[in-house]
């Protein structure tokens, strides 16, 4: 019986919010490509802070950012290619689905579902 | 005052959906955002649009009672629910049934719904339209959904048809599990010992970008314990795997006892619409022949609607 709205947390951001929001790629992100034509991202990786914090009071010096490496997938380069910091995620999902002949909803849930996974990583900003 | 009537120009690109026994028509920025076996809730990009339920109905039926009951969720979600008239347009549509009005308004969302039962089905459901509390819902639109809302026919085949899937599974058939996850489509059946599961996987270019459709069914299908062969003259290219015979004694023995649990299973490559379908029957004993090919023919995909055809699928 789950017709009336509950009393739950509200949500951060609200679906269409979500999609009109522009991705931007992290301008530290360096891109390769393979010869099968997948993009490889490497990125910095800072230490997580209670490693430094750790790291200094036991004298150690937590050194430069190391750098994290993220090999995409066919989807995921065609997604990553559509990223051009002007596109609101909803033209590239809608992008993505015309290139593929996805269902609409669909590539809007692989989309954003991607951007959060690329989000969390620090290799996009949404603004 | 009465709502216009839907124009056909209202209706271009109104999408089928089927689900459960139930079958509407629905504008086409409506998707479905939840499933359940009988429930759906359509959403456009503003949020929810609509949403039912439905369910056989034991013993007798009193809107009342049900009335109740969603006016008491409603004031623990911190929405007010009161009775009111089915809106004008919706009169048409629901006179078939034994409807009743209602409304609710709280946390910024507002709906129109009715509660509604019909007594040759014994069926009951509640359908509710979502809107802003400010604006009312759009009577025209409502009323076009409502007009093409077709409740579960008993002794009946199930028919299908979600997203970009369709499919009619014979009676006695009931839903045992569904999943909609991009790129996988996943609907789960069963009768007695019979099981039946349809699948669509998409894109398939890209599935099929480092194997053929055979590697593809042994690999990512599931089909690993199949004896696969690709089917001849078949358009679509289809492959078809069958549980390999029986070797050793207490196989043979299980199979003559009609003990042992033996699977078949279809793909083809919809390569015009870049999508791969799947069937993969599974029983004891036996695979039922006709009905793996009733199932067979009644499985595929939603046609794409197109402008020419401004007619919402019947």
């Amino acid at each position: 019986m789950g017709w009336l709205p509950s009393r739950r947390r509200p949500t951060l951001i609200r679906r269409d919010e979500a999609l009109g929001a522009v991705p931007v790629k992290n301008r530290y992100v360096r891109e390769a490509r393979l010869e099968n034509g997948v993009v490889v991202l490497h990125y910095p990786v800072s230490a997580p802070p209670w490693v430094v914090r750790i790291a200094r009071w036991i004298g150690k010096d937590p050194g430069a950012p190391r750098e994290g490496r993220l090999q995409l997938d066919a989807l995921g380069t065609a997604v990553w290619g559509l990223i051009d910091g002007r596109r609101p995620v909803r033209e590239i999902a809608a992008a993505f689905a015309a290139a593929h002949q996805l269902e609409p909803r669909e590539a809007q849930t692989a989309v954003a579902h991607f951007m959060r996974q690329l989000g969390r990583r620090g290799l996009v900003g949404l603004r | 005052m009465r709502a216009a009537e839907p124009t056909r120009a209202n209706l271009i690109g109104w999408k089928e959906l089927a689900w459960n026994g139930i079958r509407l028509a629905v504008p086409p920025d409506w998707e479905p955002g939840r499933i359940d076996a009988r429930h759906l809730r359509l959403e456009s990009e503003s949020g929810p649009a609509m949403e039912v339920k439905w369910g056989p109905v034991r013993g007798a039926f009193s809107h009342q009672r049900y009335f109740r009951r969603l006016r008491t969720l409603g004031t623990a979600a911190g929405a007010v629910a009161r009775c009111s008239p089915l809106p004008a347009a919706w009169e048409p549509a629901l006179g078939r049934y034994d409807a009743k009005g209602f409304s609710w308004a709280g946390g910024g969302v507002a709906a129109t719904g009715a509660i509604f039962y019909c007594p040759r089905r014994r069926t009951a459901g509640l359908i509710q339209f979502f809107h802003a509390p400010e604006a009312p819902a759009d009577a025209r639109r409502t009323a076009a959904v409502l007009e093409r809302l077709h409740l579960p026919e008993e002794r009946r085949g199930t028919h299908w048809a979600v997203f970009d899937i369709r499919a009619e599974l014979p009676e006695g058939f009931r839903l045992i599990r569904h999943r909609f996850e991009p790129g996988r489509f996943t609907l789960a059946f069963a009768s007695g010992r019979c099981r039946v599961e349809l699948v669509r996987w998409a894109p398939a270019a890209v599935l099929l970008h480092d194997r053929d459709l055979e590697g593809f069914a042994r690999s990512a299908a599931g089909g690993g314990a199949l004896r696969f062969a690709a089917m001849r003259d078949e358009d679509p290219a289809a492959v078809e795997g069958q549980s390999p015979e029986p070797a050793g004694l207490i196989e043979r023995l299980a199979a003559n006892m009609g003990r042992r649990t033996v699977c078949r299973m279809r793909l083809w490559h919809a390569a015009a619409r870049n999508r791969i379908l799947g069937i993969r029957m599974q029983d004891r004993g036996v695979i039922d022949t006709a009905l793996w090919e009733k199932v067979v023919k009644a499985y595929g995909l939603v046609a794409v609607p197109t402008p020419s055809d401004p007619h919402p699928p019947r």
